[in-house]
This record gives structure tokens, C-alpha cells and sequence, in this order.
């Protein structure tokens, strides 16, 4: 009787532990050729949209980043490698801009809408920084999505900052790996890379997570003619 | 590849403004919310629905671009000109609309502009560029009537346009025909302006329940609307005032 209680006992922990390996979540993958700091933005039924970090990753980990069923929707990631090149979101995505703290963050963009119904970050003494979308078609368990080779690709401009070495994998945001790198996100931060300029002489339009004043018009590049329309419609030039 | 339909509309538009006198500018003499105008309340509710399946913007269910600077330049233009024509400085975006194309105005300051917003949805963009033969023309159409109503709700016309209506049928092809009437000064301004694609896209958008609060007008009714529109414009070039009443005048009538 005893055996056969240590059995099923055994048999319950092989049971617990195989099925904590194979959770469901929402997973990060870098394979991008170098570590990387990832943070990830997703709706919360509970509290709307919010944004969490910094995970970080040595090339070749994985991370969790989301646990349960990955629900269909659009999900956002960010990561920033060691050399404060990110994870350009392409310009044809439409919003996308989370709020982003140097140290280790969990935010719910609720708290940072403007009157205007726009993501005023900075107003509150945070970054913001334009995640990139990622589409979950249909609800799964499990979710995979990995950084490319080469991924981040969109460098940072005056870029002094040198890494830790990549931490692999940390369980959360916001422990111990964090506070190590906190002064690497920090210049990261301070120095987003906007879009690339587009080919066109249009300037890009304003992220309309971050414009404080969606009113303002845009650097006027195209032609002196066609300024009216433009200060009139700004978010469209 | 001209259909019978598009035949049959660029005829109307062609024998409209030859053959009818000019009764526009002698003294034009000349009713809440429905159809495609949508009251702050709804725009929020409406927004927040269509975003829920599958949202791809966190911080507002609108979107400041179409994803193509060069289209939203295009569109910004037409825009800044039916503001000169209208008189009037409404928002716009882009938004998903998930369950449909739809297009519609809203007294809600989603830009924090006076005259409310223009909201467009993006499959109703999709809808517009596959226009075989103006596109752009399309999508005009579709903005030139949303203007429409931003016009009605800043003259306090919606409000009598629709009194003792059971429908917003009236409300609609008031703005069809002040559509036309936009696409009337354009043809002036530029003679191969493609016209007809307002009263097509008009005509495409009609529909046949009749009793239904929605009602916008059957595919006739709205591109004879449109055509009305185009004549006060193009031939009788009425003032925008006068092109209101007659528009009025005319909706009234039906």
C-alpha cells in the first residue's frame, strides 16, 4: 500500500513537472545573432493594453513572456541588442507605441491617455517606444514568435553604452538581470530610433501614440504649394 | 471596360446638366442623428467593437494613416479641399472596420476639432482602390458625402432633415447630393475629372430596405441625388450655400 502510494505520488510530480515544461504562453525566441533585451505589450482583459520589462535574452533563448492561452489579436514586441540597435517596427504597422520605463516596468497605457485619446508618455516623466505587432490569426496554446537574424537592425544613434554580458532568460521582468542593465535601457531609451525616413520626400506621420498634438503639423518636406492640406490634415503627411 | 451601369450614370451626368435649366442660384428658398453620422456615445461604442476581434492599435481604435503616406497625402488634399468648399475642419482616421467597409462622420472631437471627425474604415479604403478606373475618385466619393454630413450637423441641417422622418434616407442623399456637387466644381476645375465615379459609388452603396432606420436611399435615388449634386455645381454653379438649399429643396421632395 505504501509503494503503491509513493507511486502514484511520483507519478503526480512527473505529471506536475511535465506539464509546467509544456504551458501554455506566449514565447519569445532570439535568434537574432546577438543578446537582446525584449519587452512585450498585449491586451489585458483586466486592464487594457500594458507593457512589461526587460526580459533579457543570449542568442539562441527563449522567454516566456506571457502565460495561458495566446488569444487571437495582435501582440507587441520590443528588444534592443547590445549595441542599441532595435526591433524596427515596419512603417506600414499602425500604432504599436507602448509606454517604456528605463528600469523594470509593468504599465498600463490607460494611465498615460492624453484628453486627446493619444499615448502621452513623457508627459509623466516615461519613454515610449513603437513595439512591433505581432498577429496571432487564431487562439493557440502556444505561441512561438523569434527574432530574426539580423533583426535588429534600426540603429540608435550616439550609442556609447556597452552591455552586460546577456543574462539568459530571466523568469520575470523586473528582477535581479534588470537592475544590471537598467543603465544600458536608460541611454537606449533616451535614444529611440524613429523610422527610417522613407524613400519619398514625405515626412513620416506622427506616431499616434506619442503625439501629445495630433493638430501640429508635420516638418513640411513636400512641396510650399501643398502646406494648407497638411497643416489642415497633418496626420496625413 | 465600361459597365452598362457606369454608361448609364455617365449619361445621367453628361444629359443632367445639358438639358435642365439653371434654377439654382435665383434665390434659393429653402431636421436627431442617424444613418452614418454616429453620436459621440455610439462612435466610442461602435470604434471599440470594431477593434475587438483583432485590434492592431492599442492607444485609439483609430489610426492616423492609411499605412501609405502617399495615398494619405492624396487623400489630405481632397480633404483641404472640401474644406474650402464646406467651410468646415473635422479630424480624420483610418479605422478597422472589422465587421464591414464602412466610412462614417461623428460629432466626437477625436482630434480635438470643433467640427467633429471623418472616420474611414480601412476595408472601405480597400473597397475604393479596387475602383477599376479612379480610385481616387472613389475615395473622394466617400469623403465628399461624410462632408456632407459634417456641413448638415455644423448648419443644424441634420435636424431638419430628419424631423418626422422614419428613416435617415433624407439625411443621406442630402449628403449624396452635396457629394455631387463637390464632384460639379472639380469637373469645372479639371475636365477630366472622373464624376461618374461619385454616382457609381453612390449607386453601389443604395440599398432597398426601405423601412429600416438606416435607410440611405435605393441605388437610384442615391445616385440621382448625386447627379442632382453635380448639376448645381458643374452647371449651375451654385455657391455651396445655395447648393445646401437646393439640396434640401430636393430631398424634400422624394
Amino acid at each position: 500500500m505504501r509503494s503503491f502510494a509513493f507511486i502514484v505520488c511520483l507519478s503526480a510530480a512527473i505529471w506536475a513537472a511535465s506539464s509546467d515544461s509544456s504551458r501554455a504562453e506566449f514565447r519569445v525566441c532570439n535568434s537574432s545573432g546577438s543578446d537582446v533585451r525584449i519587452a512585450f505589450g498585449n491586451h489585458d482583459s483586466r486592464y487594457g493594453w500594458t507593457s512589461r520589462g526587460w526580459w533579457t535574452l543570449a542568442d539562441g533563448a527563449c522567454q516566456g513572456v506571457l502565460y495561458g492561452d495566446v488569444k487571437r489579436g495582435n501582440y507587441y514586441v520590443y528588444a534592443i541588442d547590445r549595441s542599441n540597435r532595435t526591433l524596427a517596427a515596419p512603417d506600414s504597422q499602425s500604432g504599436g507605441s507602448f509606454c517604456v520605463k528605463d528600469t523594470a516596468f509593468d504599465l498600463r497605457s490607460n494611465g498615460f491617455m492624453t484628453p486627446q485619446n493619444t499615448l502621452g508618455c513623457e508627459a509623466q516623466g516615461v519613454k515610449s517606444a513603437r513595439f512591433r505587432a505581432v498577429e496571432v490569426a487564431s487562439t493557440v496554446a502556444d505561441y512561438t514568435y523569434t527574432l530574426p537574424a539580423g533583426a535588429t537592425n534600426t540603429p540608435s544613434p550616439n550609442v556609447v553604452s556597452t552591455p552586460s554580458p546577456g543574462v539568459a532568460a530571466t523568469s520575470s521582468p523586473g528582477v535581479a538581470a534588470v537592475g544590471a542593465i537598467a543603465p544600458i535601457i536608460k541611454d537606449a531609451v533616451q535614444n529611440l530610433p524613429r523610422p527610417a525616413p522613407p524613400a519619398v520626400a514625405a515626412p513620416a506621420p506622427p506616431p499616434v501614440a506619442v503625439a501629445q498634438t495630433p493638430a501640429q503639423p508635420a516638418p513640411a518636406q513636400r512641396p510650399q504649394a501643398s502646406g494648407t492640406a497638411c497643416q489642415r490634415y497633418p496626420n496625413l503627411c | 471596360m465600361v459597365s452598362r451601369r457606369e454608361v448609364v450614370l455617365g449619361g445621367l451626368l453628361t444629359i443632367g446638366w445639358l438639358a435642365t435649366p439653371c434654377g439654382c442660384c435665383a434665390a434659393a428658398s429653402a431636421r436627431e442623428t442617424r444613418g452614418c453620422i454616429l453620436s459621440d456615445e455610439d462612435a466610442d461604442k461602435f470604434l471599440a467593437a470594431e477593434s475587438k476581434p483583432a485590434p492592431t492599435d492599442h492607444v485609439n481604435p483609430t489610426f492616423v494613416s492609411s499605412g501609405d503616406r502617399d495615398l494619405d497625402y492624396a487623400v489630405a488634399q481632397t480633404l483641404s479641399r472640401l474644406t474650402d468648399v464646406w467651410n468646415v475642419l473635422p479630424g480624420f482616421a483610418w479605422f478597422d472596420d472589422y465587421s464591414g467597409p464602412n466610412a462614417f462622420f461623428t460629432p466626437r472631437k477625436f482630434f480635438d476639432r470643433a467640427d467633429g471627425s471623418v472616420i474611414f474604415g480601412r476595408r472601405q479604403l480597400a473597397r475604393c482602390l479596387k475602383d477599376k478606373d479612379a480610385p481616387d475618385a472613389a475615395i473622394a466619393a466617400t469623403c465628399a458625402h461624410e462632408f456632407g454630413h459634417v456641413t448638415q450637423y455644423k448648419r443644424g441641417l441634420h435636424r431638419q432633415l430628419l424631423e418626422g422622418q422614419p428613416t435617415s434616407k433624407r439625411l443621406e442623399l442630402h449628403a449624396d447630393f452635396l457629394a455631387g456637387y463637390f464632384a460639379g466644381l472639380r469637373k469645372r476645375e479639371r475636365p477630366d475629372f472622373p464624376a461618374t465615379v461619385f454616382a457609381n459609388t453612390r449607386y453601389n452603396r443604395g440599398d432597398f430596405n426601405s423601412t429600416a432606420k438606416s435607410h440611405h436611399g435605393t441605388p437610384d435615388e442615391r445616385a440621382g441625388a448625386c447627379v442632382k449634386g453635380f448639376e448645381a455645381g458643374f452647371r449651375d454653379r451654385c455657391s455651396p450655400g445655395e447648393a445646401l438649399q437646393v439640396g434640401l429643396r430636393y430631398v424634400q421632395t422624394l
